[in-house]
């Protein structure tokens, strides 16, 4: 009889973590670089609870600011996850809710401000069902412009959102900075203007980052350097064009906010009868 | 992400409110250890999980309570 591989186990495996759940991602591990997922035969990978260790990570802002707190945290709970900063963003809602629900179980707690009265809500929030609704996330790849201009889309990494998100915080600095009395007229004029820059900046390069491929007629352009050009010289309706799918998608494989509805006596004290609340899996609010 | 639209003295609350609760999940770590005489280093209870704590924390209280009605002595 042939010999069958063994593997050697850890003796300490006993004490270590234990899986409380497994999922799959929406990409079924599509859109991830070489060497930054490990692939399991079911495509379900194991989701172990946040140590006290990782709970302190989303405690520490500047670390949440520049998102290594959240890479770490995803990487010691799905171990799978090799490098999360190459996380498509179809899988993140999906990570992060397993997390929340492999540490503290299945309810989130949520707690709002009814619109126009000074009254708050509490409701709870299933995970289960979440993580069930993002099961279903899509992501369409080619965006048609013309019948020989196709266009190839791929969900941004977490890194892009990051930095995306970093930017975004610079640029809205400088902006409050625009507004101190104490500024001249001159620098005013030239911060809104570095800021006008920068933000239009972050939307081009956004672009740029998505679009993997450009198919034109029998010519296939992957090369990155030309489709940058291509996106910073581009005219508007295809730039439009291709933002709208973009948005279309991001839209679609969002979380749907909450509504709720309201009693007679909240509404006679001039509450709507019905209002919507976003569901934000912001680090403070979302693992508590 | 949620710092984005928040004023400098707003954000300065947020850094503080997260200051406060990283202090109080090293008290809990502090106190556990503490309590599990010897038997749980430091090291290990930053790898414990939130339910692990939960239940480490609920033999203590059990323990206390049994020390505190049998009226041994416990420290």
């Amino acid at each position: 009889m042939a010999n069958m591989p063994t593997t050697k186990s850890n003796p300490l495996a006993g004490f270590m973590r234990q899986p409380k759940i497994y999922v799959q991602l929406p990409s079924q591990g599509q859109y991830w670089p070489k060497g930054t997922l490990q692939m399991t035969e079911n495509g379900e990978f194991p989701v172990f609870s946040m140590t006290a260790r990782d709970e302190l990570m989303f405690k520490t802002p500047d670390a949440l600011l520049n998102g290594q707190s959240m890479v770490d945290v995803i990487q010691s709970c799905v171990p799978n996850i090799k490098n999360a900063w190459f996380c498509p963003t179809i899988d993140l809602d999906t990570i992060l809710i397993a997390i929340r629900l492999a540490t503290y179980g299945e309810r989130l707690p949520l707690t709002h401000k009814i619109p126009n009265i000074d009254e708050e809500d509490e409701h709870e929030l299933d995970l289960r069902l979440l993580l069930e609704q993002q099961r279903h996330n899509i992501w369409v790849e080619q965006v048609a412009i013309s019948h020989d201009l196709v266009v190839f889309v791929k969900p941004l990494t977490y890194k892009h959102l990051a930095q995306t998100s970093l930017k975004s915080f610079e640029t809205s600095r400088l902006l409050n900075a625009v507004n101190d009395e104490s500024t001249s007229e001159e620098q005013k004029v030239a911060m809104f203007n570095e800021s006008l820059q920068n933000l239009t900046k972050i939307t081009v390069d956004l672009m740029s980052d998505a679009i993997y491929k450009i198919q034109t007629g029998e010519t296939e352009v992957t090369d990155l350097k030309f489709i940058s050009e291509f996106v910073n010289n581009v005219d508007k309706e295809i730039f439009q064009k291709i933002q709208d799918h973009i948005s279309s998608l991001k839209e679609r494989n969002d979380i749907k906010p909450l509504t709720f509805t309201t009693t007679e006596e909240q509404q006679a004290l001039g509450a709507p009868a019905s209002y919507t609340i976003p569901v934000n899996f912001n680090n403070s609010d979302f693992f508590g | 992400m949620r710092l984005l639209p928040l004023t400098i003295s707003q954000i300065d609350e947020v850094v503080k409110e997260m200051e406060q609760e990283a202090k109080a999940i090293k008290k809990e770590i502090f106190k556990l250890a503490w309590f599990m005489r010897g038997s749980l280093s430091i090291d290990e209870a930053y790898q414990l999980t939130y339910e692990d704590r939960e239940v480490i924390s609920d033999i203590i209280k059990e323990n206390l309570d049994m020390t505190k009605e049998t009226g041994l002595p416990f420290f």
